[in-house]
């Protein structure tokens, strides 16, 4: 489809400048004193004109119509008798099968090095009825835009999971941060913020993430996602043991129904496999808070 | 006065330094004008002369960045300890060199710049007068047609009245 | 679909001009109609293939198709319909767009209106005009193509700088490319006629109205962004000799100077190697502006994200079309015989004065621009090219031109009279003195007023010279009134445009004159109720309003109320706009104009204490500057619209030679030859020299673009300190127990003196080479700058103290003495406290081992 639409282009443009190469019955322009002297008879008609109206007198007019008719002599006597030669026929045909060869052949090779055959276009009004998540990245900037105007802590929390969802962590961690400033100030909101800025830096229990999981715990100290992430943060630092550690103390809180269990039975199995030692052997114990 | 603070596009911009535009208007603080309004002129008419050395082209009157904000107050410092407009300038040059002038010092690097157009003149008066001096002898009127010359004129406009006459 | 097809039709482009550049060019030196033939339709193709191409990215941007690199950078769903299309021209990459648009544009202008003009000239001209758009079209396909996708799409773009979300500075780009390009008309003219080797009666009859064409674009273009200075950056000024104002302003000088030159041309048939050389330098002045702005060569203000690769491009371009030209022509120029003599006093002379100052301005400016860098590149240090000089030396070029442009259209063709002149000039000079008395008598004699007096004075006598010339073309007052409104009716357009744009000029003149010298200013912290007097008028404060929301953006607003005597004059609301994407800031001015002054006001931060920072100006007669150029480019298209630039073509004949040579014409030939040709007027060698200063000057640019793309950012400056005893300071410590430092605790030991502030950042980048400073047996010493001691102390206890003592310049008054301009900065002082070096930026491991160790060991014996 879009090669032949261009293969259309082609023979277009193509085609075009070939007529007058190829056509057989070439016009012949005048001489080129021909149109010197149009343009000499032009002045002369307005040096016409200036005197009629009074702005030459006539003697500066006479100048310069001698001027002008020497210029016209001199055109006619510099002018060779014209000879439009047809020129060869043959070279015409071989320069027009060069041209209709370099154009084609030259476009596609530079357009495939260049271009992304076969791309659609992506007009936002198409993806906005298309695309969920431009659906979504719309509503959440709608959201923005009201919650700017009338900030409440339940905006912005739907707001941050929002972003969270469509993978813009830094704004999910703006938004959070913004839902605890406006008094979400709980555990849940702050383990939240954490996973968000360790989503921002691709996995990496950062120091802010750090503290703000910290945060979470000072203000309640089972809240299952911050020692999660408390626990990730040690095998980060290479301590395998306070990590399994901290997820035994985790998976003894859990109920047998809770989402996470698969997940970080895994992680400790894996975990303790990569440490070489028995999970079992490792006495569960709390993470240890340094600052709250 | 010079203009004091400057953009304009002459391309459709990129402005890159597009943040420190808004502030740009206030480049100068209220708290840092003094209460003397001739000092102050003066104040304004040395800052306008000395380079931002942070900024692209701007002079510190101009800017907001935290140095000219300093050299700005130096300068009314200096005004007020006494000294003369020059004085405070070449302070500031003592310090940071002929690069914060931005009327460039009239020494041996800068000969060119404020003799080039000076010469450039010159020589084009010099090219001009030549022009005219080689031209002496020949009269700016034309002499008039000589017969032969008519003739061929008559001829050549008659060719052309003809083919007026065929369109 | 669409964005591939707007690719692919520029690269069909691409390869069409190449055949536009080839075919007809071959034709017409072999006189083959059918090979000369190709250029119209191929002007034509071209120029549908760059619409469809511009076309496509337009409705990208348009429809906000994210998949478009060019489209995320600069635009945003949020942003309103208006500055998306004219946002297609606010990136590099459409900017080069528009601008091989317009070129097209003009090419096609010579296949549709180019019936009139010598197959042979036409096929040479389009041939030049297509040789130029490949070099641009291929320079965007290479380096700044606009089509580039992105999968997957973003949700949304970056959005477009507020600063270009204006109407003033959306449409002045068209226009200023208008100009610039435009320019290339005269210039593919000129190249044709120096090929041809000869400059046809037709040649200057078209070169004149393009040139006019342009010109007006570029007058508008340049006024445009003058005007969009002036309204939004809140400065109060509207012109600061920046070198991207430069750039607009010397193609503009020489190209007046190309317009006045070409009528010469056409009327006396002389000047034409000046013409054609004019022509050549206009359109190299453009492209080098074009260099300049997105080369990174030179700091500026303003000017597109700087990249090498494109500086390099561009300047092959450049090379290639002016070096190539200014060789043509010095091979030509000297072989084109000069027509009509004229007498050192006549219309001629005057116009030739005029071209000789346009000319030297023009090349000042270039001069002033380029100074910096030529001084930097001989190594012979910094200096700065400001305002200030540029003030100094453009005055006194113009002042003179101005005095002439009066006298000059009352001298007669081939030789005028002088004392005649004069003599009709009497109430122009009348006029003029009672200018000046005026002005010194109401506003007194300071040198200022002195100044501006004649500032006044010029403008007076070029306004009201410029209406006599005309009184005096219609005989009005010598003849009856009848006549005279007769005469009016039937005087060509071209002499109402001069006269108009000339007049235009005289108004700007006076705008600029009483701007300079009247423009007050007032700033302050106000609060609500409060009030100032500007110059007369009375501006009370009556509130803000922070809840402004616009498209884009939220702002607050001020209410300020204008009176005089008591009287209501005028309420005037500026804003503070904070814009969301990009997130950045914009101030809107308040600007209420009477036509004579402005009033201007500018809003700007809270003080925290309940005032906020108000600004405000009046500015006289600053509206005449942007009326008088409105005036000076509608004289240029009542010119343009003279029927004289219209002269039709020979009818074309089937096949014979429309001249039968009889022997009288073969006779003839021989004495009319001889008459024509005239003494050659200057020596083969003077061409040369414009090629021999282009070349040096791009030796400067090729070394200068080496440097920025080596990372030496222009704005380095070396320190002026070194070998100068190090200044007199008496610091306290940062740390109790710790020792301050003072200037004599330098001396006995080589030190190194290290300005840090934990704002810093590269400072954090800095710290650990410390420690290895330390290693290396060199006494270190730091010097607190302009920080909080809470901060600093957390700093060192974080990262380490490798300070041997640490003094606090709280206010930063040391560092100025040291010539510190950016932290981190360090300074070697030796025993006896004289500095000896000066990092500038972070010190390095290589720094310290290949410079600072070295030294030290030599300042050690």
């Amino acid at each position: 489809m879009y090669w032949i639409a261009f293969a259309f282009l082609t023979v277009l443009c193509v085609s075009a400048l070939l007529y007058p190469l190829l056509r057989r019955n070439q016009s012949t322009a005048p001489a080129r004193a021909e149109y010197d002297n149009l343009v000499y008879s032009s002045q002369l008609s307005e040096i016409a004109q200036e005197v009629d109206r009074g702005v030459l007198s006539q003697e500066q007019a006479d100048a310069a119509r001698t001027e002008i008719h020497r210029r016209m002599l001199s055109a006619a006597a510099g002018n060779k008798r014209t000879t439009h030669s047809e020129g060869n026929r043959r070279a015409r045909i071989a320069a027009a099968a060069v041209i209709a060869l370099l154009v084609p052949v030259g476009s596609g090779l530079l357009y495939s090095a260049l271009g992304s055959p076969g791309m659609p276009d992506q007009p936002y009004a198409e993806r906005l009825r298309h695309d969920p998540n431009v659906i979504i990245a719309s509503t959440a900037h709608k959201l923005a835009v009201q919650l700017e105007n009338k900030p409440y802590a339940g905006g912005y929390q739907r707001l941050a999971e929002i972003y969270l969802y469509l993978n813009e962590y830094d704004r999910s961690a703006a938004a959070y941060q913004r839902a605890i400033d406006l008094g979400d100030n709980n555990a849940d909101m702050w383990s939240h913020l954490g996973e968000a800025i360790v989503a921002a830096n691709s996995g990496t229990v950062v120091p802010d993430a750090l503290s703000a999981f910290t945060h979470a715990l000072g203000i309640d100290a089972k809240e299952p996602r911050a020692r999660y992430y408390l626990g990730l943060a040690a095998a980060q630092a290479h301590e395998l043991k306070t990590a399994i550690a901290i997820w035994r103390d985790l998976e003894m809180d859990s109920t047998a129904d809770a989402p996470w269990l698969p997940l970080l039975r895994q992680r400790i199995t894996a975990y303790a496999k990569a440490g070489g030692f028995d999970p079992a052997t490792v006495p569960p114990e709390p993470p240890l808070l340094s600052k709250p | 006065m010079k203009p004091r603070f400057g953009i304009l596009s002459a391309a459709a911009v990129f402005l890159l330094f597009a943040t420190d535009m808004h502030y740009a208007a206030f480049a100068v603080e209220p708290s840092e004008v003094l209460a003397n309004p001739v000092l102050e002129a003066r104040a304004r008419a040395i800052s306008s002369e000395l380079r931002c050395l942070v900024c692209q082209n701007e002079s510190i009157d101009e800017s907001n960045a935290s140095l000219a904000h300093d050299l700005r107050v130096l300068v009314r410092k200096r005004l007020l300890a006494g000294d003369s407009n020059e004085q405070v300038k070449e302070y500031i040059v003592a310090r940071y060199g002929n690069y914060v002038l931005l009327k460039p010092p009239f020494i041996e690097e800068t000969y060119v710049l404020w003799f080039g157009p000076l010469i450039l003149l010159l020589g084009a008066t010099a090219a001009i007068i030549l022009f005219y001096r080689r031209r002496t002898g020949q009269s700016s009127e034309p002499t008039p047609l000589t017969d032969e010359e008519r003739r061929s004129l008559s001829l050549l406009l008659s060719k052309s009245d003809e083919k007026e006459e065929a369109r | 679909m669409i964005v591939e097809t707007g690719l692919f039709a520029l690269i069909l482009a691409l390869f069409i001009s190449a055949i536009q550049a080839v075919v007809p060019l071959i034709g017409a030196s072999r006189n083959e109609p059918a090979w000369m033939n190709v250029d119209r339709p191929a002007a034509a193709v071209l120029f549908a293939l760059v619409t469809l191409s511009f076309g496509a990215l337009m409705w990208a941007h348009v429809t906000s198709d994210f998949s478009v690199l060019n489209v995320v950078q600069n635009s945003h769903t949020d942003k309103p319909l208006l500055y998306k299309i004219t946002g297609v021209w606010g990136s590099h990459e459409g900017s080069m767009m528009l601008w091989t648009f317009i070129l097209t544009l003009y090419g096609m202008a010579v296949a549709v209106f180019g019936g009139n003009l010598p197959p042979g000239l036409r096929a040479r001209v389009l041939s030049v005009q297509a040789m130029i758009a490949f070099g641009f079209i291929l320079f965007i396909l290479l380096t700044s193509n606009p089509f580039t996708r992105v999968y997957p799409p973003p949700l949304n773009g970056e959005g477009l700088n507020p600063l270009l979300q204006d109407p003033g500075l959306a449409f002045h780009p068209p226009f200023l490319y208008l100009g610039y390009v435009g320019f290339s008309m005269a210039f593919s003219f000129a190249i044709a006629a120096l090929i041809e080797g000869r400059v046809d009666a037709a040649w200057a009859r078209w070169v004149r109205p393009w040139t006019l064409v342009a010109w007006c674009a570029l007058t508008l273009g340049v006024a445009m962004g003058s005007w969009w200075s002036y309204y939004t950056l809140g400065w109060g000024g509207y012109w600061a000799w920046d070198p991207v104002e430069n750039a607009s302003l010397m193609p503009w000088l020489a190209g007046t100077a190309l317009l006045h030159s070409a009528i010469v041309a056409e009327k006396r048939d002389t000047l034409k190697a000046w013409t054609i050389f004019l022509a050549i330098i206009t359109f190299s002045l453009s492209l080098l502006g074009t260099f300049l702005v997105r080369s990174g060569v030179l700091t500026s203000v303003h000017s597109f994200a700087v990249d090498p690769q494109r500086g390099v491009f561009i300047l092959l371009l450049l090379l290639l079309f002016t070096g190539a030209s200014l060789f043509l022509f010095a091979l030509r120029a000297p072989a084109l015989k000069s027509g009509g003599l004229f007498a050192p006093i006549s219309r001629e002379s005057g116009l030739l004065f005029n071209n000789l100052l346009l000319s030297i301005a023009a090349a000042t400016v270039l001069l002033g621009t380029l100074y910096p860098l030529f001084v930097d590149a001989l190594g012979l240090g910094k200096i700065s090219v400001g305002p200030p000089y540029f003030d100094s030396v453009f005055v006194p070029l113009m002042a003179p031109m101005i005095l002439v442009m009066a006298i000059g259209p009352f001298l007669s063709w081939r030789r005028g009279n002088l004392k005649d002149a004069l003599a009709r000039l009497k109430l122009a000079f009348v006029v003029t003195v009672v200018t000046i008395a005026a002005t010194l008598m109401i506003a007194g004699t300071s040198s200022r007023t002195l100044w501006a007096s004649l500032g006044f004075g010029l403008a007076a006598w070029l306004f009201f010279g410029s209406l006599i010339e005309w009184t005096g073309r219609i005989g009005l007052f010598r003849r009856s009134l009848t006549e005279a409104v007769h005469r009016a009716r039937h005087l060509p357009r071209s002499a109402y445009g001069m006269t108009i744009a000339h007049m235009g000029l005289a108004i700007v003149l006076a705008g600029i004159t009483g701007s300079l010298a009247w423009k007050t200013e007032m700033l302050q912290v106000m609060r609500p109720g409060d009030s100032v007097m500007v110059s007369g008028y009375q501006l009370t404060f009556t509130g803000v309003d922070n809840d402004v929301k616009g498209p884009n953006y939220t702002a607050s607003r001020a209410t300020f109320v204008a009176s005089k005597d008591g009287q209501f004059v005028a309420k005037m609301q500026p804003e503070r706009r904070v814009y969301a994407n990009p997130p950045q800031d914009k101030s809107t001015v308040a600007i209420h104009t009477n036509f004579v002054d402005d009033l201007y006001a500018v809003f700007g931060e809270p003080d925290g204490k309940g005032g906020f920072v108000t600004h405000f100006f009046l500015n006289p007669l600053v509206p005449w500057i942007f009326f008088g150029a409105v005036v000076m480019v509608f004289g240029g298209i009542v010119s343009l619209s003279d029927r004289r630039h219209r002269v039709g073509a020979p009818i074309r004949k089937a096949r014979a030679s429309p001249h039968d040579s009889s022997a009288e014409m073969a006779h003839l030939k021989t004495t009319a030859v001889k008459r024509m040709e005239n003494k050659i007027l200057l020596r083969g060698w003077v061409y040369l020299v414009p090629l021999l200063a282009f070349i040096v000057m791009a030796g400067f640019f090729i070394h200068r673009l080496q440097l920025v793309s080596e990372g030496d950012a222009p704005n380095f400056i070396p320190s002026a300190m070194i070998n100068k005893p190090a200044p007199a300071f008496n610091l306290p410590p940062l740390l109790v127990d710790r020792p301050g430092l003072k200037t004599a605790d330098l001396k006995g030991k080589v030190t190194l003196v290290d300005f840090f502030a934990s704002w810093c950042v590269p400072c954090r980048q800095e710290h650990p080479v410390l420690r290895l400073v330390t290693q290396a047996g060199i006494r270190l010493v730091g010097i607190n700058y302009k920080d909080k001691p809470a901060d600093a102390k957390a700093w060192l206890a974080e990262l380490g103290d490798p300070y041997q003592a640490v003094a606090v310049d709280a206010h930063g008054q040391t560092g100025i003495n040291f010539g510190v301009y950016g932290v981190p900065e360090s300074y070697l002082v030796d025993k006896n406290g004289v500095i000896r070096f000066k990092q500038t930026g972070p010190l390095t491991p290589e720094v310290l081992r290949e410079k600072l160790i070295p030294m030290v060991e030599k300042l050690k014996q």
